[in-house]
């Protein structure tokens, strides 16, 4: 069985611009910029679709 | 999954597979994830062969939604970076789906009345804050976009 965990999560989010985001990353110099890729795979039932 | 708020995904950073249930709740949202070996699954794989995980069985226990009815409809990329302060993380997102991208901020913190006030904070240094929306989850705006391409064809 595969390693399970547990967590709730408080969030807020903003939608940017390409230049918001920009200005954001120039500022702030966050880590790992655009060198982290994550990619989602999307689930669903067929009958939700 | 639609129906109950709730979206289920695998999702590969640098050398982790997670399985995650995310369900939203009136505040905040609640995460079920799983660790599965790297190797146990592929985009080219049927989600059948998915290995045992508590979330399928938590899934087919609670709401009746086997694995063999679920169905990959495609991959959303995220390019993310992160900076921390004293209030929390913030996470500069940039993603990519179906010929399309957008880019957001995120920040978590400890409560819901928390996260609004360091997002309030942070609007008197960045006022576009106030004005930008409070964006669906990444799930939904991959949903959408399918969904208008479908009505193009």
């Amino acid at each position: 069985m595969a390693q399970h965990h547990e967590e709730f999560e408080f969030e807020g989010k903003r939608a940017l611009t390409e230049r918001q985001f920009e200005q954001l990353c120039t500022e702030h110099k966050p880590k790992a910029h655009r060198s982290l890729l994550s990619t989602i795979i999307i689930l669903t039932q067929p009958t939700s679709n | 999954m639609k129906e109950r708020n709730a979206a289920l995904r695998i999702r590969l950073k640098e050398d982790e597979m997670t399985l995650t249930l995310k369900i939203k709740m009136e505040d905040g949202a609640h995460e079920k994830h799983d660790r599965l070996p790297l190797e146990s699954w592929s985009t080219e794989t049927p989600l059948s062969a998915l290995p045992d995980a508590t979330v399928l069985s938590w899934l087919e226990e609670e709401w009746g939604i086997s694995k063999s009815s679920l169905l990959h409809l495609g991959t959303l990329s995220t390019h993310r970076a992160t900076w921390n302060s004293d209030d929390g993380s913030y996470f500069l997102d940039h993603s990519e789906y179906l010929g399309t991208s957008d880019f957001e901020l995120e920040f978590e913190g400890s409560s819901t009345s928390h996260v609004n006030l360091v997002l309030k904070q942070l609007a008197k240094t960045y006022p576009f804050l106030l004005q930008n929306d409070d964006p669906s989850p990444k799930v939904k705006r991959f949903f959408d976009r399918k969904q208008s391409l479908q009505e193009k064809m």
